[in-house]
């Protein structure tokens, strides 16, 4: 009886992996690239690629448990939120206010800590920031808008 | 020689007018001014958001995202911070997003109407567009 439990959580554990729900894509040409295209100091370089590229660009590094359904779901289901709400990929897509308005949205999540997401940091410490960095970026992004105002 | 005096006196004469005339022209504002609210904007603010969204307000997440002090006065947020919050306040409410469910559940009396509404978007538009916003 026992063996008969586990052998077909067994199966259906292998089954669940290929079902097509909750994909994502990957893309390695970016044109429109936030990084790419400006040009962004080397500490806010740092803060984008580790702290919020994984869900906000066409770029996502899976670790390997994420390749695992059924946390292959919950993990490609909060990228693929990620990316359509803000997509540093996309970047030149937007309009200069666009730009602004996300980049103050930003600043604000990340100075209340709701950015990265808990789940994440939880699993990916070094995406932590800590204050000097959460001050870095705020002043990045004042500096950033005024210019993008001024254009 | 009593040309050259004259005509030295009258360019004193006239150099001191305009050092006056330049020292009575208000300070030039470095690049913004305090913003207005009209009246029936103002009373709707007061309702339902200015309780969370201001200085001295106790919701820390609240006025650190948003506050109307620095918004509306000449020396508080840049312009283009200004321009985003601004384009916030109009999605926000659109959106039924502010106040927030929870808060209106315990304060039924706060919620705005739907002309209320209209006149916070049409004002953040509109303010949003005098700083560039299209
Ligand atoms: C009970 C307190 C409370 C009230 C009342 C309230 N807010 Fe908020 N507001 C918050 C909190 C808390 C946040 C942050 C929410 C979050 O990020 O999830 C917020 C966020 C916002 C934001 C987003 C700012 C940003 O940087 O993303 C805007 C804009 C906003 N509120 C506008 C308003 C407006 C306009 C009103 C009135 C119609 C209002 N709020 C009423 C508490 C309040």
């Amino acid at each position: 009886m026992k063996k008969k439990i586990l052998l077909s959580v067994a199966i259906l554990l292998v089954l669940i992996q290929f079902l097509p729900i909750f994909k994502v894509e990957n893309q390695s040409k970016n044109p429109g690239d936030l990084i790419q295209n400006n040009t962004v100091p080397a500490d806010i370089v740092q803060i984008l690629k580790t702290s919020c590229y994984d869900c906000h660009s066409n770029d996502t590094k899976t670790p390997w448990y994420g390749y695992i359904a059924p946390v292959k779901w919950l993990v490609n289901y909060d990228v693929q939120k990620g990316r359509k709400h803000v997509n540093f990929s996309n970047w030149n897509t937007l309009s200069s206010v666009e730009k602004i308005k996300v980049l103050d949205e930003c600043a604000d999540e990340i100075l209340m800590d709701e950015m990265p997401m808990k789940i994440y940091t939880s699993m990916h410490q070094d995406a932590l920031l800590n204050e000097s960095q959460k001050e870095a970026f705020a002043s990045w992004v004042e500096q950033y808008s005024e210019e993008l105002y001024n254009q | 020689m009593k040309k050259v005096f004259i005509i030295s006196l009258l360019v004193s004469g006239l150099a001191m007018l305009s050092f006056t005339n330049y020292k009575n022209k208000p300070i030039e504002q470095s690049n913004q001014a305090a913003i207005q609210v009209p009246a029936n904007v103002q009373v709707a603010l007061d309702k339902s958001c200015t309780m969370c969204h201001n200085d001295a307000s106790k919701n820390l997440k609240g006025k650190t995202k948003l506050s109307f002090d620095k918004l509306l006065s000449a020396d508080g947020y840049p312009s283009p911070k200004k321009m985003a919050k601004f384009l916030e306040i109009a999605d926000e409410v659109k959106n039924n997003s502010m106040p927030p469910k929870g808060f209106l559940e315990k304060n039924p009396d706060k919620a705005l109407t739907e002309t209320e509404k209209s006149a916070i978007i049409a004002w953040a538009q509109s303010e949003a567009k005098k700083l560039g916003a299209k």
